[in-house]
C-alpha cells in the first residue's frame, strides 16, 4: 500500500491502522531540538529510525524509496518532548490514594522502581501526548531517597513496551536549610532547619555506605537490595538526582557529589542555582529547572523571578533544562510547553526553549544518543504542529509518532467534546 | 565552601544583597574577587514608609491621571471588536473616548504611544483567594451564610501587586468550598497601596459562596471525617432545602411581626443571609462540578423562585450547557484543569466553548494565585481547545465575568463612560510571550513593567541597609535574632485553616 497525502487530517487515521515503515516528510519547518532550524525540511525515517535529515530545495529524493510521503507545507516539526521528573502514569486521580503509585513508605528506598508501576494506558497520558510531550521519566516522591526513575513513552502496551531507559537515576530530596513553624492557623515564620546537618549526616552515612558496597568484591559483601541500586551510581551512568531549590542545599549538592565521586549528578529545582554562578557552571552538574509558571520563593522576589530562570542560568553557563513538577503535576505535563514558551519571553530564544524541553533533559538523562532531536540515526519521536507549539493559541499537534509509528490524535476529551458537540446539534 | 589546603573558597552573601565567589587564603584577610563597585551605605536613615510599607509598596499612593493612549491596538469588547490605530481618552477615572479619531485631548494628559502594542480591559478574575487574612473555610458546619470575606480582606498581600503585572484589575474574593454554604465574597480593585475599605467595589451587588460535591461531603479529608452531614450529593441537596426553607419560615415571622406586631422574633445573622437569597438580594456562586449536581442546584433554586447565578468550576458544564442556559445561569470554569480528584475525570478543556455555544455566559477564573497572574494565557487556551475566536476567548476573562458579577455596566469592556480599568500589553494579550506594560484601575497606574525594575533595585538597596544596620547593632552588642524567613500563605477552595498540604489544596 502506498500513501502521497499532502495535508488533509483525515487520512492520518488511515496511517495510524497501516503503519508505514518507510515514510518521507516533506518541506516541513523543522525544529531540530538542538537549537538549529531548517525551513523546507527533508525528513526520510525507516524502520522508526531516522535515516535522513536535509533540505528539499538542495537534496533530491526518489519516491519509490518511500511508502509514504507526507508533504507538510511548512507546518512545524518538533522533536517529541520530555516531561521530566514527573509522576505521569503513576497516579490518575490525585485525590484517590489507589490510583497514586510514586510514594513509598520510609526514607531510603532507592531500590524501589517506577517503571514497573507505570501505567501506560492512563487516560491521563493520552491528554498530554496530544500536546507534543511524548516522553516522560517516570519519577518516585518521598522520603529521603525515593527510588530510581525510569524514561518512558507515552505510547505501548505495557510498561515492558514503554520503556525508553530503565532505571536511569535515583532520587535524592536533599534536606531543606529552612524549617517551617506555627500551626496550621498561624504559620510562624521558617526559620533555619537545626537538624541539618544531622540529616546531612545521615545521608553522607547512606553513600558511604553504597559507594564502599559498590567498589568491595562481590564475593566480600554480603547483597543488599538497596545498596545494590545505588551501584551504577558510583561505577556506571545512573544519575543521582538531587531536589532542592535553595543555594545552601546546591551547594553543599556540589560538594557532597566530589566527594562521593558521584558520576552523573544533577540538580531537580534550582531556584537559586544561578547566584553559585562559575561555582555551579564549573561543576558542570546541569538543573533539571522546576517549574516556569510558579510564583516567586520570597514575597521580595522579583515577580518574573520564576519566568527568567533558564535565562539566568543560560547567562552563567550553567546546564539546564526545564520541568514541570508540582501540584496535578500528571495532568499538567500537557502545560509542559506554554512553560518553555514563558520562558521565551524572558531571554530565552525560541529554538533554546525547545531544547530545554527536548535535546537538553534527554542529554540530562543520558538518552541523547537515541532522543531528543531530529537528526540521522535517532529514533522518529517527533510531531508536526499547525503553528507554534509553545504558544498556548497555535499548538495543534496533527502528525505523531513515537518510534515511527503513528499515533492517534484523539483522546478520551476531545471525543466528549464531540459527543455532546452532536447532542446539541441535534437538538 | 571547599577547603584546599591553606585555602578558603566559596560562595557568600555580603551586606549590599550581592552573591560573590570569593577565594581566601588563610594568612591574610579574605579578598573578594568579582569585585563591582563598592556600596557604601547609609545605616544612620529610618526606612520610609511605603504603601504597603513591604516590598514593592508605592513611595506614595498613586493619583489619578487623564491619559491619551495614540496608535495602540484597542480590544474594546464592543461590537466595534478590535480597532487598530485607536485613541482612547481617560479623564476622571473613566473612558471618555475610543476610537479612530484624534479629538481633543484633556489637560494636562498624559500621552502614552500605543505603536505595535494592545489595549485591553483589565482582567477580571471571578474566582480569587488572594488578599485574605486567615483562612477561607469557616468550615464549623454545613451553613455559615453569616460570615463575609470582605471583614477579612488582606491588602498587604504581595500576590495583588503580582496579579497587577498579570493584568489583574478587579477579583471576587470567595470562601473555600468546606461546606455546603461557605459565606459572603467581597468584590475588590486591585488598588495596591490603598486600605482594605479602599480597595472593596462600592455599590456592587452581594454574592455568596455556595460549594457542591467531594469537598463539601468531606470525600477528600481521610478516614476521620465521615459522619458530618452531608457525606453524599443526595445530603447535599437537603442541606439546600433545609435552609432555605428555614430562611423561609425567618422571613414569614418576621413579615408577620411587622405586619401584626405580637413578639419580635429572634435575630438569626445565618438566616438573614439566606434571606437576602430568596429576595433576590444577594447571588449565588457555586462551586460545582459534575451534571448531577448542577442539575440539582437548578431545581432547588426553581423551586424556591431564584436562580443560580454562577456555577464556579462546573467542569461538566458542557454536558447541561442546555439546561443552565434555560435556567439562566451562568458558567466560570478552569480552562484545562483535571484529574485532580475523582469528580473532575470527565472534564474537559473545551468545556469553555461548549457552554458559550449554547449561550451560557461563560468566565475562565484561575481559583490559584499562579495562575490568577497568567489568566491571559488561560483564555488563549480556549482557542486551542475547541477554536474558539479571539474576541470570545479575550471576554471569558474580562466582559464575561463583569457580567456574572453584575459589573458589567461599569467593568468589562472599553466603552464611553465605563471605569478606566486598563492594561496595556506589548503583544497580543493571548499570546504565550505578552507582557504587560502598565496597569492601570479608574485612571490611576498601579503597575509599570519600567517602574517595577527600578523598585526591584529599591528593594535590594533596603535589604542591604536593614542587614548593615543588623551588623551594626550586632557590632556594638546589641541584641541578635536569629534568622527566619517569611512564609507563603496561598488558598485554595479547599485550604482548611491557613496553609494546607498538597493534598488539602483539593481546588
Amino acid at each position: 500500500m502506498k500513501f502521497l497525502i499532502s495535508l488533509f487530517f483525515l487520512v492520518f487515521f488511515g496511517l495510524v491502522q497501516a503503519q508505514p515503515n518507510r515514510i518521507l516528510l516533506v518541506d516541513g519547518f523543522l525544529h531540530v531540538g538542538n537549537g538549529q532550524t531548517i525551513d523546507y525540511a527533508l525528513i526520510g525515517i525507516k524502520n522508526g529510525i531516522i535515516t535522513e535529515v536535509g533540505n528539499s530545495l538542495i537534496n533530491s529524493y526518489d519516491a519509490n524509496d518511500w511508502d509514504t510521503i507526507i508533504h507538510l507545507d511548512k507546518k512545524h516539526i518538533y522533536p517529541g518532548f520530555v516531561a521530566a521528573n514527573s509522576t505521569l502514569g503513576l497516579t490518575e486521580i490525585d485525590a484517590v490514594r489507589a490510583t497514586r503509585d510514586y510514594n513509598e513508605t520510609g526514607s531510603f528506598n532507592p531500590h524501589v522502581r517506577t517503571q514497573i508501576a507505570y501505567n501506560v494506558e492512563s487516560k491521563v497520558i493520552s491528554t498530554v501526548l496530544t500536546n507534543g510531550v511524548l516522553l516522560c521519566q517516570a519519577t518516585p516522591r518521598g522520603g529521603i531517597i525515593s527510588g530510581t526513575s525510569s524514561i518512558m513513552s507515552l505510547s505501548g502496551w505495557n510498561w515492558e513496551d514503554a520503556t525508553i531507559f530503565a532505571n536511569d537515576g535515583i532520587h535524592v530530596n536533599w534536606p531543606s536549610s529552612l524549617q517551617g513553624g506555627g500551626w496550621w492557623a498561624e504559620p510562624a515564620p521558617k526559620k533555619q532547619n537545626e537538624n541539618y546537618s544531622k540529616q546531612l549526616k545521615e545521608l553522607n552515612e547512606f553513600f558511604v555506605m553504597a559507594r564502599t558496597y559498590a567498589n568491595s568484591p562481590k564475593d566480600v559483601v554480603e547483597y543488599d537490595q538497596r545498596l545494590d541500586a545505588m551501584k551504577e551510581c558510583f561505577l556506571g551512568s545512573k544519575r543521582v538526582y538531587f531536589h532542592g531549590d535553595e543555594i545552601q542545599q546546591i551547594s553543599d549538592i556540589i560538594e557532597f557529589s566530589k566527594k562521593h565521586e558521584i558520576n552523573y549528578p544533577v540538580v531537580i529545582g534550582g531556584y537559586e542555582a544561578h547566584l553559585l554562578g562559575s561555582r555551579m557552571k564549573d561543576s558542570r552538574i546541569p538543573v533539571m529547572l522546576r517549574r516556569i509558571h510558579s510564583l516567586p520563593e520570597n514575597e521580595d522576589d522579583p515577580i518574573d523571578q520564576s519566568f527568567k530562570l533558564p535565562y539566568l542560568l543560560k547567562k552563567e553557563g550553567i546546564i539546564f533544562s526545564i520541568q514541570n513538577a508540582g501540584d496535578m503535576e500528571a495532568m499538567n505535563a500537557r502545560n509542559l510547553p506554554f512553560q518553555a514558551g514563558t520562558a521565551t519571553a524572558y531571554g530565552l530564544s525560541e529554538e533554546e526553549a525547545i531544547e530545554a524541553i527536548s535535546l537538553s533533559p534527554c542529554k540530562i538523562m543520558g538518552i541523547d544518543k537515541k532522543f531528543g532531536s531530529i537528526e540521522k540515526g535517532k529514533s522518529a519521536t517527533l510531531f508536526v504542529s499547525n503553528g507554534n507549539a509553545l504558544e498556548m493559541k497555535t499548538n495543534q499537534p496533527f502528525l505523531i509518532l513515537i518510534n515511527g509509528k503513528f499515533m492517534p490524535i484523539s483522546n478520551f476529551q476531545n471525543e466528549l467534546f464531540r459527543k455532546y458537540s452532536e447532542k446539541y446539534l441535534k437538538n | 565552601m571547599g577547603r584546599d589546603a591553606g585555602i578558603i573558597e566559596g560562595d557568600a552573601l555580603i551586606p549590599d544583597g550581592r552573591m560573590v565567589y570569593f577565594v581566601a587564603s588563610k594568612e591574610k584577610a579574605s579578598k573578594v574577587k568579582d569585585d563591582k563597585s563598592v556600596l557604601i551605605i547609609d545605616t544612620s536613615f529610618n526606612g520610609k514608609i511605603w504603601f504597603p510599607n513591604m516590598g514593592f509598596g508605592n513611595d506614595s499612593l498613586p493619583k489619578s491621571n487623564s491619559f491619551v493612549f495614540e496608535n495602540v491596538t484597542a480590544w474594546t469588547n464592543e461590537i466595534e471588536g478590535i480597532i487598530n490605530n485607536a485613541y482612547v481618552i481617560i479623564e476622571n477615572g473613566r473612558i471618555k473616548y475610543v476610537g479612530k479619531e484624534k479629538g481633543n485631548y484633556p489637560k494636562n494628559a498624559i500621552i502614552i504611544n500605543g505603536e505595535g502594542k494592545h489595549l485591553t480591559n483589565g482582567i477580571i478574575d471571578e474566582h480569587s483567594h488572594i488578599a485574605i487574612s486567615k483562612g477561607v473555610n469557616e468550615g464549623s458546619q454545613a451553613i455559615t451564610a453569616e460570615v463575609c470575606i470582605a471583614d477579612v480582606v488582606n491588602s498587604d498581600d504581595i500576590n495583588i501587586y503580582r496579579q497587577l503585572a498579570g493584568g489583574v484589575t478587579s477579583a471576587q474574593l470567595l470562601h473555600g468550598s468546606a461546606n455546603p454554604i461557605g459565606g459572603q465574597s467581597a468584590l475588590i480593585k486591585l488598588k495596591w497601596g490603598h486600605r482594605p475599605d479602599d480597595l472593596l467595589i462600592s455599590n456592587a451587588d452581594g454574592f455568596i459562596k455556595c460549594a457542591l460535591g467531594e469537598n463539601v461531603k468531606q470525600s477528600n479529608w481521610g478516614d476521620n471525617n465521615t459522619t458530618r452531614f452531608p457525606q453524599t450529593r443526595m445530603g447535599v441537596e437537603q442541606v439546600f432545602y433545609d435552609g432555605f426553607n428555614r430562611a423561609k419560615k425567618y422571613l414569614n415571622e418576621w413579615n408577620n411581626y411587622k405586619l401584626n406586631g405580637g413578639v419580635k422574633p429572634r435575630k438569626d445573622l445565618e438566616l438573614e443571609v439566606l434571606g437576602q437569597i430568596l429576595n433576590q438580594k444577594r447571588f449565588i456562586t457555586c462551586h460545582s462540578y459534575v451534571q448531577s449536581e448542577i442539575n440539582m442546584l437548578m431545581h432547588v433554586a426553581d423551586s424556591m423562585g431564584i436562580k443560580i447565578n454562577t456555577f464556579t468550576h462546573i467542569l461538566e458544564g458542557y454536558k447541561v450547557a442546555d439546561k443552565m442556559k434555560n435556567h439562566g445561569a451562568g458558567g466560570s470554569t478552569f480552562s484545562d484543569w483535571w484529574a485532580y480528584k475523582f469528580e473532575v475525570n470527565d472534564a474537559i478543556p473545551y468545556n469553555a466553548k461548549l457552554m458559550m455555544d449554547q449561550g451560557v455566559v461563560v468566565a475562565i477564573n484561575s481559583d490559584d494565585a499562579e495562575m490568577g497572574r497568567r489568566l491571559n494565557q488561560e483564555a488563549a487556551k480556549s482557542v486551542k481547545y475547541g477554536g474558539m475566536s479571539e474576541i470570545d476567548a479575550w471576554k471569558m476573562v474580562t466582559l464575561n465575568p463583569a457580567k456574572l458579577l453584575h459589573l458589567d455596566n461599569r467593568l468589562g469592556s472599553i466603552k464611553i463612560g465605563k471605569d478606566a480599568d486598563l492594561v496595556l500589553w506589548d503583544s497580543n494579550p493571548l499570546s504565550t510571550t505578552s507582557k504587560v506594560d502598565l496597569t492601570m484601575i479608574e485612571g490611576t497606574i498601579y503597575f509599570e513593567r519600567k517602574k517595577d525594575e527600578m523598585l526591584q533595585n529599591r528593594n535590594d538597596l533596603e535589604r542591604a541597609r536593614i542587614i548593615s544596620k543588623m551588623l551594626k547593632s550586632n557590632e556594638k552588642g546589641e541584641q541578635t535574632k536569629p534568622y527566619s524567613k517569611k512564609g507563603k500563605r496561598h488558598y485554595h477552595c479547599n485550604t482548611i485553616g491557613e496553609e494546607g498540604t498538597d493534598e488539602e489544596n483539593l481546588h
